[in-house]
């Protein structure tokens, strides 16, 4: 940062002119905290030194900035929280105290939950509800968390959530994780990622082969005490079948005991192959909701507010502009707003419509490709049919859906042509390919099971 | 400079600044007291940059000026003198010159340029408190401080006021216990406020003899000052959030112990002769109105002390670490401690059987 490379530079001057002694009491655990308009604030400890620093070296230290910049006219002096959190300790002489501290001892005193010295929580402050936007493409999933919030552990066991990528699923989870430590100081609440979970279990189990247990029982401990459990990308726990086992004993203990659980995947139970069947039927007893993707008008709330957030105002149109072009996730509106912003930081002229147009179609979009042969090959597979019969004759339902959603992708996907399309399927007339597509569009706003087994086939695609 | 001071004012007031020393390797001035000759007065400074004293000791000054001398040598040299003596002190060329009836010394000093500077903490409205109340508070529960380094918010006292009802509160908890003792003031105009005074501030103030009725505090920057008649105590507060304990008390009890402390106290303390590592004691309770103090160890042997109380509610059985439990009885004033506890793994509550001033909850240990 430059504020610590600016300060380094200036400690640096001030210690061939202070001795040694002066410069490491005075200027250890000090830092810039603030610089503008020609004022520099500077941090310190406390009230001694900041007295010290104004009264003896004042004129030093100024005169050092002023030699770095010559627009600094002004430093203060404030105190603040020490950044440094190894400060010699005060020598408490309370003999007593140092035996509490013995490991031994402290295994077998219980503690004030409340009070608690580790409220390792991994949640990322950044994520709250002030922050997140709700559109109809979330409200289901946000009014459950919220009511969550409202009736702690009495309301729906677990809540899963899932979604594609970027969506505000993480967003979501972890503010109400924040806002329950609000809410109800002293509930302990975890917030993992499956793979650290599996992480964690790996290195117990790693110790308990070689003889020691404590590490498992520590983590037993740790997770089954816990009133609010929050677990980020659990489709990857579908990949190891003692992982899930142990989650399952770990899920089971906190259900008991009537424990918040909230989950999130990128699908629906149903769909994470390998998953258990104890674990499966778990989740979907709970309250299952999707985040889809954000519709037109929402896209247009989140640029606003996220470019509101990094202070630079960017006409509507504009914003209107990137809405329409990105479709698909609000991490990518995101990357797309900081893009435009560096690139008008960098060229310092005001945004157009051309050029945001410019910087749009070269960034990102790097079209995904794949061939009509890929797609007839991916649709025959999932449905278990041969990829003949998607281009016969035969008009039976069994195949017709099959036969639709191929035309439904091979327009969507590869931007084919409707003559194309219904050549290349046997012949068929482009009207047919329309219809096809029009009634594809249709059902998926009704159908979620035909939108899961879209996502499936396109996963599908793309892997060919 | 020169002056003229009584030795026993002298001894007295240096012995209490070589407390406020520093023993800082860095900057070694810190182990020297800063010595003032000012208008009428000899001032004492000395810190540690986390607290720092200002002592005003009356004297007959006829020239002004300041040097410092090492706390230590100075102090425990200035014992050695008659106190009812005049002392006179010159200081020439750095060398402080010491003169008594029947002594002459010479002292090196130190120039006080590197002396760290006191801050002036404006003297906005203060608060009044009264000062053998406020150091009992502090001491009550000063016991109970963490000195657990990751939580720098409970290595001290957190001090409360509330306006309302003109209460200070003293609490410090390190997650095992939690004491809390409450001041009573006179009526004033001041508005709530709260701060966390480090525990080594604390026990200085706890120690610090004055014979002022009430102390004046005073509110600076990450600062507070003590205002004890002429003198002055100066201490950083912690930055920090104190947590919010009024949740963890629990409103109810099963079981509540009427005991005469100073049997309770004595039980306690002989039986821990018999603990084990893990420093615990046992506390049974019958419904036929005795408490059995117990402790065993595998290679002391065991014992077991009734002492009479009066019981209501359950039977119960818990085990505590006795030093916990004994720095918790020891503040309980009146002659009667009253113990209120659920069953074997939630916190008790002791306290004095006729008012709610001081409680302290404990935590007990873990039965296996």
């Amino acid at each position: 940062m430059a504020h610590e490379d600016l300060w380094k530079s200036i400690l640096a001057d001030i210690e061939l002119q202070v001795s040694k002694a002066g410069f490491i009491t005075w200027f250890k655990q000090t830092s810039i905290v603030d610089m503008k308009d020609g004022a520099v604030t500077i941090g310190v400890p406390n009230g001694f030194a900041k007295e010290w620093l104004q009264n003896k070296y004042h004129k030093a230290i100024l005169h050092s900035f002023r030699n770095t910049s010559h627009t600094i006219k002004n430093v203060n002096y404030i105190i603040t929280k020490p950044v440094d959190p190894n400060t010699e300790p005060a020598p408490v002489s309370i003999k007593k105290k140092r035996e509490a501290t013995d490991p031994v001892i402290k295994e077998a005193q219980s503690e004030i939950r409340e009070l608690r010295v580790d409220p390792e929580t991994n949640l990322n402050p950044r994520y709250t509800f002030a922050n997140f936007i709700v559109g109809s493409f979330n409200e289901i999933a946000h009014a459950s968390i919220q009511s969550a919030l409202q009736n702690l552990g009495k309301s729906y066991e677990p809540i899963f959530v899932y979604g594609g990528v970027g969506l505000g699923k993480t967003h979501l989870i972890q503010a109400f994780g924040n806002e329950a430590m609000v809410k109800f100081p002293g509930t302990k609440v975890k917030y993992v990622t499956s793979e650290k979970f599996m992480g964690e279990l790996l290195d117990a189990y790693q110790d308990a082969q070689r003889q020691l247990p404590q590490k498992m029982d520590a983590l037993k401990d740790r997770y089954r005490s816990i009133d609010i459990f929050i677990v980020d990308d659990i489709q990857f726990l579908g990949k190891t079948e003692k992982m899930q086992e142990d989650f399952f004993h770990t899920f089971n203990a906190l259900y008991e005991k009537n424990k918040q659980i909230i989950i999130s995947s990128d699908r629906h139970p149903k769909a994470i192959p390998t998953l258990e069947e104890r674990l499966r039927s778990r989740f979907e007893g709970g309250f299952v909701c999707d985040i889809s993707a954000p519709d037109f008008e929402t896209r247009v709330l989140i640029l606003k507010m996220k470019a509101n957030e990094k202070k630079f105002p960017v006409p509507d149109e504009i914003i209107e502009y990137i809405a329409h072009s990105v479709k698909t996730n609000i991490r990518e509106l995101e990357g797309s707003l900081n893009r435009l912003i560096i690139n008008t930081k960098i060229s310092n002229s005001p945004l157009t419509i051309e050029e945001v147009k410019k910087l749009l179609s070269t960034s990102g979009n790097v079209k995904k490709f794949t061939t009509p042969k890929k797609i007839i090959k991916a649709v025959a597979e999932f449905y278990d049919i041969k990829e003949q019969e998607l281009i016969n004759q035969s008009r039976k339902q069994h195949f017709v859906k099959p036969r639709q959603l191929v035309m439904y992708l091979l327009r969507n996907e590869l931007s084919s042509s409707f003559p194309s399309i219904g050549e290349y399927l046997g012949g068929r007339d482009h009207s047919t390919v329309i219809h096809a597509c029009e009634k594809v569009t249709e059902d998926l706003k009704h159908n979620l099971n035909l939108e899961e087994e879209l996502r499936s086939i396109k996963d599908k695609i793309y892997k060919l | 400079m020169k002056g003229i001071v009584l030795a026993e004012h002298l001894q007295k007031y240096i012995a209490v600044a070589e407390r406020f020393t520093g023993k800082n390797i860095t900057l070694p001035i810190l182990g020297n007291i800063l010595i003032e000759f000012l208008d009428q007065k000899i001032r004492l400074t000395a810190t540690n940059l986390e607290i720092a004293c200002v002592l005003n000791i009356p004297a007959k000054i006829s020239k002004e000026g300041s040097i410092t001398v090492p706390a230590r040598a100075f102090s425990s040299y200035l014992q050695t003198l008659p106190p009812d003596d005049k002392v006179v002190l010159e200081e020439k060329e750095g060398v402080l010159y010491i003169e008594t009836n029947s002594v002459k010394s010479k002292v090196l000093t130190i120039p006080p340029k590197d002396f760290p500077l006191i801050p002036n903490i404006k003297k906005e409205k203060g608060i009044r408190l009264p000062v053998v109340e406020f150091q009992q508070g502090l001491q009550a529960v000063v016991s109970a401080v963490s000195t657990s380094q990751i939580k720098p918010e409970l290595n001290g006292v957190f001090i409360s006021y509330n306006s309302k009802d003109t209460i200070v509160t003293c609490a410090a908890t390190d997650s095992f216990r939690l004491a809390e003792k409450k001041i009573f003031t006179s009526k004033n105009e001041h508005s709530d406020f709260s701060f966390i005074l480090p525990v080594r501030s604390v026990q200085e103030i706890i120690h610090f003899q004055s014979q002022e009725k009430e102390v004046e505090c005073v509110f600076g920057d990450s600062q507070i000052k003590l205002i004890f008649g002429d003198h002055e105590i100066i201490s950083n507060t912690t930055t920090g959030t104190f947590p919010n304990y009024s949740g963890i008390i629990p409103k109810s009890f099963e079981t509540l112990i009427t005991v005469k402390k100073d049997e309770f106290i004595d039980a306690v303390r002989s039986t821990s002769f018999f603990s084990s590592k893990l420093q615990d004691v046992h506390v049974k309770v019958e419904s036929n109105n005795t408490v059995e103090v117990h402790a065993e160890n595998n290679e002391v042997g065991e014992t077991t002390i009734a002492v009479k109380g009066v019981i209501q509610g359950k039977p119960g059985y818990i085990s505590f670490n006795y030093k916990f439990l004994l720095d918790g009885l020891q503040p309980v004033t009146g002659n009667e401690v009253l113990i209120s506890m659920n069953n074997e793994s939630s916190p008790a509550l002791i306290k004095s059987s006729d008012n709610s001033a001081y409680i302290y909850l404990i935590m007990p240990l873990k039965n296996i």
